[in-house]
């Protein structure tokens, strides 16, 4: 229906009403415009873009109208030529009405709209779309209530369907709306003030292009260029460098926090989410969340149950079917059985199905061992991204660093390398100083395990009473505390808040979760398992050439003496620097063939989270921070790890545990 | 053009485009199809290649 044709703009001067849509992407614009023009529609560029703007005629109650159907957008600080397509629409075009549709499952993100609608003085009136599928997904919104915020008519509509759409006519405004102005932080304010007394009349008001240039709006360039002098926008360009002065996050972002929440004060009145939640109760918990009190049995319970979860459901169950029903009993013996027929070289054999065999080491320490366990941790995971929690969990810790004397920055990374040590290596870029980074860099390979490690070392623990985790938790926590406060009494520096948008606390949707997790459990094989087999091929030819014995005995002082560990161990840190997780896969294997005690279990955790950083670690340690700052670390690392290692060994023993 | 679609951060919320989300690359992969934050920098998966490959099945079936 919407074929193009002739470039048609209407003459500037002409006595029609102009109707102009807006609204978020994906929200039913362009099926409302159909419903009001018919077929009388033309579809032309943007004048200098490449953005089609559909114009059609409308008439109701004998007035004739023009109905502009614009690009979707998702704020009005335009990041693409589409929004600002859809920005310039409001700015230079004369209209008289303007109808923002809402997709009213998304209720949170069409708000930010409004507000940015709100402080543009402009009159609009709001239309709720989709209110089938939010019925449908128990979403209740108060109309009426929603309606006294904003000041202007609220309506709800399914477009495809029809139905609401007849209303629309009745209640368009042209009165601009009462005041209405939400408050941004001091300096914030004081810019904007200055700003608005440069700029020169306009359809929008002058705070919220004000704001736009605060928030380091550039396609706002060629209307000023047109409109002022260059000396003025020299001065404004002044005013928000000055503004940016005041805070660490670029002020656009801030600005968006504080719409946000603004948003979500509306929310929390006019909005029930689902399954009769009620909002009020999700948000009063989401505070206890970050609650600097109750926030932390919440996160001590959150975490328990993560352990339990991971440690016996992961570690235990599913990797007692996976290695020794799966792979033991349904695929190993056959598998075996046909390469000893087909492969009679037995150098052969032992390369694929040997002790030291890339099926039976690294396919089945990858697969049945570290994939069970990770799977389970990438669900937590997943479960704390899409419920909110995740944010609250960094603001948490970030509390509890901050009490610690360190610097909240420097906390992110450290958080991130739970999930990933290289990927947090590669983060330290966002700390200000070079020092900073050194520090952090330190601390990551020293004591932060990763996600993969991590679910291993949980998983091993599982099997021992909790004292055993605990004591491996505190030292490994106390030293990154004291390593990381010794750090920030070094080093001098404000410490800077970092800040986060908290989003409202939800419940996680099942199938994202799923796909969200087997997204990870694809990234992890494909990461891990060409890594496993490299280490295992390595050990094969220590093993093949003798040299593995050899390394065995050189390293039997530390590992044996002072460790005390029996030497196989000894392998478990060949391949951890390869993988943290194929170490500590090593260490889970020897555990449950029953050659290790508890106490050797603890001495060698602890040693290996300490221990040297993954490979993909250490060439990032080099590429960001250089070769010899990476040696030092090596040379402060290794003696750490083996330093506790062999007190925790000694002590342990005293104690009699 | 690009479509506006904006992927928000698990971690912060900030919002961003996929394009500036897109992992650069390190020296373990060119491209590991991992998210990753420009803000805070917390990288994450949001596609599974198995469901886009069976997505892409089901709509071929469909036809
Ligand atoms: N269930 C339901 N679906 C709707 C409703 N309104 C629109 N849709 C569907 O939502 C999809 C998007 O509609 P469009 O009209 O193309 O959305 P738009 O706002 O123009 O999108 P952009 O132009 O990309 O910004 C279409 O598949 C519509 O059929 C509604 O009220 N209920
Ligand atoms: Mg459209």
């Amino acid at each position: 229906m919407m074929e193009s044709c002739k470039k048609e703009r209407r003459p500037k001067d002409s006595p029609e009403e102009r109707i102009i849509l807006i609204g978020n992407p994906n929200v039913g614009k362009s099926v409302i415009f159909n419903y009001l023009t018919g077929k009388y529609v033309t579809v032309s560029n943007y004048p200098g873009t490449t953005v089609e703007v559909a114009t059609g005629a409308m008439a109701a109650h004998g007035k004739k109208y023009q109905v502009v159907d614009t690009p979707g957008i998702n704020s009005l600080i335009p990041m693409s030529e589409d929004e600002k397509v859809t920005r310039d629409i409001l700015l230079k075009e004369p209209f008289t009405h303007l109808v923002q549709v809402i997709d009213a499952k998304n209720l949170r993100r069409g708000l930010l709209i409004s507000l940015q609608l709100l402080e543009m003085e402009l009159p609009f009136l709001t239309l709720l779309n989709m209110w089938d599928e939010a019925k449908s997904r128990g979403i209740e919104i108060n109309l009426q209530n929603l309606s006294k915020h904003l000041g202007m008519p609220v309506l709800r509509a399914v477009a495809t369907r029809r139905k609401g759409l007849e209303k629309i006519h009745e209640n368009l405004r042209d009165q601009a709306p009462a005041p209405f102005s939400i408050s941004y932080p001091e300096a914030i304010e004081a810019g904007v003030s200055r700003i608005v007394s440069l700029l020169p009349e306009s359809p929008l008001s002058g705070r919220s292009l004000a704001l736009m240039l605060l928030s380091g709006d550039q396609s706002l360039a060629g209307w000023l260029h047109r409109n002022l002098p260059e000396e003025m926008i020299s001065r404004i360009e002044a005013i928000c460098r000055e503004t940016q002065v005041h805070f660490i996050d670029p002020v656009g972002y801030l600005i968006n926090q504080v719409r946000l929440r603004k948003v979500d004060e509306i929310l929390s009145q006019v909005m029930k989410s689902a399954k009769g939640l009620p909002i009020t109760f999700s948000v009063t918990l989401g505070n206890l969340m970050i609650h600097p009190f109750w926030g932390i049995p919440i996160l001590l319970s959150i975490l328990f149950l993560t352990y339990e979860f991971v440690g016996v459901f992961g570690a235990q169950i599913s990797v007692d079917f996976l290695e020794e029903t799966v792979f033991g009993e349904w695929l190993l013996p056959p598998v075996t059985e046909f390469f000893h027929r087909v492969l009679p070289i037995p150098f052969l054999q032992e390369l694929l199905i040997g002790p030291y065999g890339v099926l039976t080491m690294a396919l089945t320490y990858a697969i049945a061992i570290v994939l069970p366990i990770v799977g389970c941790f990438f669900l937590i995971f997943g479960l704390m991204e899409d419920s909110g929690y995740l944010p609250r969990l960094a603001v948490m810790t970030n509390e509890i660093f901050k009490k610690m004397g360190l610097n909240g920055k420097a906390v992110l990374p450290m958080v991130l390398g739970l999930g990933c040590d290289t990927m947090a290596t590669m983060t330290t870029r966002i700390l200000d100083t070079e020092k900073d980074r050194t520090i952090v860099t330190l601390l990551l390979a020293l004591g932060v395990p990763c996600s993969a490690q991590l679910g291993v070392i949980l998983g091993m623990f599982a099997g021992l009473p909790i004292l055993y985790l605990l004591i491996w938790a505190t030292l490994i926590a106390g030293i990154i505390v004291i390593v990381g406060y010794l750090a920030a009494r070094i080093l001098p520096g404000e410490s800077s808040d970092f800040i986060l948008e908290i989003p409202p606390l939800r419940i996680p949707q099942l199938s994202n979760i799923a796909v969200k997790t087997l997204a990870r459990l694809e990234w992890y094989l494909k990461e891990a398992v060409p890594l496993f087999i490299l280490g295992t091929l390595f050990l094969f030819t220590l093993h093949q050439t003798k040299t593995l014995t050899l390394l065995e005995r050189a390293a039997t002082p530390l590992i044996v003496h002072l460790l005390g560990l029996p030497v196989k161990a000894t392998e478990a840190f060949i391949v951890g620097f390869l993988r943290r997780d194929y170490g500590a896969a090593g260490l889970f294997v020897l555990a449950k063939e029953g050659a290790l005690d508890s106490r050797q279990v603890l001495v060698s955790l602890v040693t290996i989270t300490l221990f040297i950083p993954c490979i993909a670690q250490f060439f990032m340690m080099i590429k960001e921070r250089g070769w010899k700052k990476t040696f030092y670390i090596a040379a402060v690392v290794f003696p750490i790890a083996f330093g506790v290692g062999g007190i925790l060994n000694i002590l342990l023993r005293f104690l009699g545990l | 053009m690009e479509k506006t679609s904006l992927n928000r951060c698990p971690l912060c919320g900030g919002e961003f485009s996929q394009s500036a989300m897109k992992c650069k690359g390190c020296l373990l992969s060119k491209d590991c199809g991992l998210l990753c934050c420009p803000h805070c920098g917390y990288s994450y998966k949001e596609r599974s290649a198995i469901v886009d490959f069976f997505k892409s099945l089901w709509r071929k079936v469909k036809r």
